[in-house]
């Protein structure tokens, strides 16, 4: 990036002794296949500038900024990372988003999603990140409600299949019929009992309740914008024609009414 | 879903059949296809349940009150069936060879049943003083100015009873008696229950942070009845698989247990969404907290005290009810000032109470005869007052 503020006469010739065919295929060690293109755009820009009179002045204006902008990048980069320590920390440091933990700069931008609500900044991308979460959150908790039901399924039908290979033959149809529901009903008690059992079912209806809640927000955003009601509008005009009924009921019951 | 036609599979013996494993194999596929038959033949648009005729007395948007039709001289009653908010009312009614409600108006009993319809999101404030109190009193001033009787007794049926119960503690003034059925009182006695198949529902509501539980009732506004069906369907996984297994093939012979088993089935899928503001004081006030036992209930700001219901008092216990723990019923002994407190334990489950064999000589006529005893005994107190 520095080399395209510094480029000059030099840089305009690489740039065009890459145009032809073959050109990505050539790209320097460090340099990736996008540099030909930003190449061209800073010789298509200096070019213009060079048309006028002011163009040199100009170019040199724009060359101290970059500069300029660098350097405060580069001090407050090494000034974040000095207090926040680990790579990935400091959000103007373009060497962590390279690092696996930067992410490719995701983990920074992770992180503002997830930190303290900005008004008006990355409200869409909060509420989708918000969602997934959700979802996954959702997906995991019945997960784990499967797998506790699950167990307690094989553990009945391992009793089942000890309990006939104990005996010298099948008993009856009806028989053995009875004997599995009344070892699937046990195994199942057991589980429904168990605090695995009872931590999935609080995580699973949490999980339900928060992706339903988060839809519906969802959902409620896109009806205001076309200018349909919602469902929170609809439950406030219930409520209060609730509460208006209630208070007929508690005027009649003054009278002597129920 | 008449008889059989002569198109379908017989059962019997055939080839195939004879002792063994494999006879047994040849008689089960034998039976699945005669039920497959039947089956194709019935429409479950033509089961009909609760068919006794009655007409509508009172109605307020959803909820309407019935007086069934007299089949005998009315001299017991009036009796209000009334039903909690998670199944329909039907279930007293399901067939004419099973219906409570059939037998109790051959006692003669003056009988009425309150419907609370099917409420929507728009219902989802509706709480246990908009039932219990307020349109149970109106449906109560109703049967009192068409019979011109001064009380009223209540029949509850599992909430229902509760909503019985809170209406008596609050108005004995206007109930005659009490009948409660399946009913639960104390939500904690389930830990005295020795079925380890049984009081699921208060474990799992005392296990769920109400927090939660008002993050859910919020954002959903009903409990639907999908819903509480599945988690009823869930206490008993195995039962629910014989039920459409060996229990099913099992009718494949007998056209009028098949229909009695669509019946049922007609029944258990037309569950109705509960409020959320009801569903709420059940979960969290009742279930987690047990309020009513605790002095702690109250309905639009009321304390709800069963020692202020004096009235006489029938309570029937399923013995084998997974779904409210006898206990949890048994528990209301000694906490009203009733002296006229009968217990009934009926040997089924909780629905059997209402459809079973077991139950059929039992409850009716134990109900008939708990009114009789209220007829002649508000007669007594009326000479003596």
């Amino acid at each position: 990036m520095p080399g395209a503020a510094h480029g000059g006469d030099d840089f305009r010739g690489q740039a065009r002794g890459r145009a032809g065919p073959g050109a990505g295929a050539g790209a320097g060690a460090g340099e990736g296949p996008g540099a030909d293109i930003f190449r061209s755009w800073v010789e298509a820009h200096r070019a213009l500038l060079e048309s006028g009179g002011l163009a040199g002045p100009v170019w040199r204006q724009a060359e101290l900024l970059f500069e300029a902008w660098g350097r405060f990048a580069e001090n407050f980069a090494e000034a974040h990372a000095a207090r926040h320590g680990g790579p990935g920390a400091s959000p103007f440091d373009p060497a962590g988003w390279l690092r696996p933990e930067g992410g490719g700069g995701m983990s920074d931008f992770m992180r503002w999603l997830e930190g303290p609500e900005l008004a008006d900044l990355w409200g869409e991308p909060r509420a989708a990140l918000k969602g997934t979460r959700e979802w996954l959150a959702w997906l995991a908790a019945d997960g784990q409600m499967k797998a506790v039901l699950g167990e307690a399924w094989i553990a009945a039908f391992r009793r089942f299949v000890e309990g006939l290979a104990g005996e010298g033959g099948p008993p009856g149809w009806d028989a053995m019929v009875a004997r599995w529901l009344a070892i699937a009903e046990e195994e199942t008690a057991r589980a429904y009992r168990s605090p695995a059992y009872l931590a999935a079912q609080r995580d699973l209806i949490a999980a339900e309740t928060a992706l339903r809640a988060g839809l519906r927000a969802r959902i409620e955003t896109v009806a205001e914008l076309v200018g349909l009601p919602t469902r929170a509008e609809l439950d406030d005009l219930h409520e209060t024609l609730h509460g208006l009924r209630r208070e007929m009921r508690r005027m009649k019951a003054g009278r002597g009414h129920p | 879903m008449s008889g059989a036609g002569d198109d379908a599979p017989k059962s019997g013996p055939g080839p195939g059949s004879g002792p063994g494993p494999m006879g047994e194999w040849a008689d089960l596929v034998r039976r699945g296809a005669r039920l497959a038959a039947a089956m194709a033949r019935a429409s479950c648009d033509g089961v009909e349940i609760a068919a006794t005729p009655k007409r509508e007395i009172w109605r307020d948007g959803k909820i309407s009150l019935h007086r069934y039709a007299a089949t005998r001289p009315q001299r017991l009653g009036p009796m209000l069936i009334l039903h909690g908010l998670f199944g329909r009312q039907t279930i007293t009614d399901l067939e004419p060879e099973r219906s409570l409600v059939r037998r109790l108006l051959e006692a003669g009993t003056d009988l009425w049943v309150l419907d609370w319809g099917c409420p929507t999101r728009a219902d989802r404030c509706n709480d246990f003083a908009d039932y219990a109190l307020y349109w149970l009193g109106d449906a109560i001033e109703a049967i009192r100015a068409e019979t011109g009787a001064p009380q009223v007794a209540l029949f509850g049926i599992c909430q229902g009873g509760v909503f019985a119960l809170c209406h008596a503690a609050l108005r004995p003034e206007r109930v005659s008696g009490l009948a409660l059925a399946v009913t639960p009182v104390d939500f904690h006695a389930d830990a005295a229950d020795p079925s380890p198949q049984a009081g699921f529902l208060n474990l799992w509501a005392r296990n769920l942070d109400p927090a939660v539980l008002d993050a859910f009732l919020a954002e959903r506004g009903l409990v639907p009845g999908t819903m509480t069906g599945a988690v009823f369907q869930s206490l008993t996984p195995s039962r629910v698989m014989a039920r459409y297994g060996t229990e099913l093939i099992g009718k494949a012979d007998d056209d009028a247990a098949l229909e009695t088993f669509l019946r049922m089935e007609t029944w258990l899928a037309d569950r109705p969404d509960h409020p959320a503001a009801a569903a709420r004081q059940w979960l969290v006030d009742l279930y987690r907290r047990n309020a009513l036992v605790a002095g702690e209930f109250a309905l639009d700001g009321e304390p709800v005290d069963l020692g202020r219901i004096a009235c006489p008092i029938l309570n029937i216990v399923a013995q084998a009810d997974h779904i409210v723990p006898p206990p949890c019923s048994r528990a209301l002994a000694g906490r009203t000032a009733s002296r006229e407190y009968r217990l009934l334990e009926v040997p089924t489950g909780h629905i059997g109470v209402f459809v079973s064999e077991k139950a059929r000589g039992i409850v009716a006529p134990a109900v008939a005869d708990w009114l009789a005893g209220l007829a002649t005994g508000g007669a007594r107190r009326a000479a003596s007052g």
